[in-house]
């Protein structure tokens, strides 16, 4: 699928639409050289090297993606600014993190122009590896059926890549992993604190 | 709390599936109902944790891609211009270093080729002069005069013709095959010019012994004999001998025939 000459409204489409088209786009997306060597440009400029930059940029995009499906980015501003945007607000956070560069990275942050506000949720370390935990306890068969439901494929197109025999036995399975994941996170005394705090 | 009661009502809600009036509906009896609050809230929490089953997915994913981009150069065309500048710079160093070979190869020949049996002969040679030629008495010819003029003429077979006519052992006419040593030298009849210098020598004369032991060196190394024993033991000979008139050239002779370049 070329994604050479796709407008925003294409990419946000394709990203929000799932399956395939979703892979296209974030790879049309990740295939923006001229992006990628800006953001990785912005990481040098800031303390940080090549190698960070690429982690930033994929970062980016990982929220991008997130932030589409979920619809919290509508196509309001350029889709590749918005995507920079999201870069250099994970990167200027990466320094905040740092204590001996704290006051500069602030003070570089405060410096940059503001083009957009990306709405970025960042979760920590000690809770993305409970999450993970948790993921893993739901075994393999729930975890892939989830996923398609997450990323909007329908149940037919469900059925028909884990082979269920009809949509109906999929929509099933994916209620009964459903309520098996929330049971895990019920049961789970690390996420009642968080649920409570 | 039984999730099962409320998970198909709060998923319609948090996927925008519901109307207006369902949701009002629903969000009214929120308020009102700690259990679907917290149905809620595990919901919200699960979907967190397939979010980061995504991103743990798409983050492999762009790994890959990034892979991908980063093998490209090695089987694509991609950054030409460094691979061409490689090339260019081995180029650039198999040509030096070919000319390098090439210079050395033909200098090691040029050199080898100073120091060659040829060489050596054609640089030690010297054709008599005419004005060494004897003359003959007061209005008479020289008895070998005939020969003298035949090399003056440069015809170098009629003077060798003349002088093998001259009695080998005549004492007198020693220098007849003095003569004809340079006459079948110039003809490139060595071995001829050898037994030619090698008669004169054995004559007594002194006068011609030297020159024409001096030659008969040189004959051998024209002919490429430079390994008889003859000629060995005559330039030791030659060159340790303080008073031979030729003792510093056949020192240099010798000195050139155990030259690195031969």
């Amino acid at each position: 699928m070329q994604t050479n000459n796709w407008t925003d409204t294409q990419f946000l489409e394709a990203i929000a639409g799932g399956g395939t088209a979703r892979e296209a786009g974030l790879r049309g997306i990740y295939s923006d050289n001229e992006l990628k060597r800006k953001v990785i440009s912005f990481v040098r400029n800031r303390q940080g090297n090549a190698d960070d930059g690429q982690d930033m940029f994929h970062e980016g995009i990982i929220v991008l993606d997130r932030n589409i499906r979920e619809g919290k980015f509508r196509g309001e501003a350029p889709l590749k600014g918005y995507l920079y945007s999201i870069c250099r607000f994970l990167w200027m956070n990466q320094l905040r993190k740092n204590a001996h560069t704290t006051q500069g990275a602030e003070i570089a942050l405060a410096n940059e122009p503001d083009e957009y506000t990306p709405e970025i949720t960042l979760i920590a370390q000690e809770r993305k590896n409970l999450l993970n935990s948790l993921l893993s306890q739901l075994g393999e068969r729930c975890q892939q059926i989830l996923e398609l439901w997450k990323l909007s494929y329908s149940m037919e197109e469900i059925a028909e890549k884990l082979s269920f025999s009809s949509s109906d036995m999929a929509r099933k399975a994916k209620y009964r992993c459903h309520l098996s994941l929330m049971e895990l996170v019920q049961q789970n005394p690390e996420m009642q604190t968080n649920l409570k705090n | 709390m039984d999730i099962s009661l409320y998970i198909e009502r709060i998923e319609q809600h948090e996927t925008g599936a519901m109307n207006a009036a369902e949701r009002s509906a629903f969000e009214a009896e929120l308020a009102g109902n700690a259990d679907l609050r917290q149905a809620q809230a595990l919901y919200i929490q699960a979907n967190e944790v397939l979010e980061q089953g995504l991103e743990n997915k798409l983050r492999h994913q762009l790994q890959d891609w990034a892979s991908e981009t980063a093998q490209v150069p090695m089987t694509a065309t991609k950054t030409p211009a460094k691979v061409v500048s490689m090339q260019s710079t081995w180029m650039r160093m198999a040509i030096a270093a070919s000319v390098a070979l090439l210079i050395g190869w033909f200098g090691f020949q040029w050199a080898g080729s100073q120091y060659s049996d040829q060489a050596l002969y054609s640089g030690n040679y010297e054709k008599p002069n005419d004005s060494v030629f004897r003359a003959g008495g007061a209005g008479e010819a020289h008895p070998l005069q005939t020969g003298y003029d035949a090399m003056k003429a440069n015809n170098m077979e009629a003077a060798a013709t003349f002088f093998s006519s001259v009695l080998a052992d005549n004492d007198y006419f020693a220098e007849a095959q003095y003569y004809l040593g340079h006459a079948n030298l110039q003809q490139q009849k060595y071995d001829a010019a050898i037994t030619a210098f090698n008669q004169c020598k054995a004559r007594s004369s002194s006068k011609f012994k030297e020159k024409a032991e001096w030659n008969l060196l040189l004959a051998y190394i024209a002919a490429g004999k430079t390994g008889d024993t003859e000629f060995k033991t005559l330039l030791d000979e030659t060159a340790n001998d303080p008073a031979h008139s030729y003792q510093l050239k056949a020192k240099e002779l010798k000195r050139d025939l155990g030259s690195f370049w031969r």
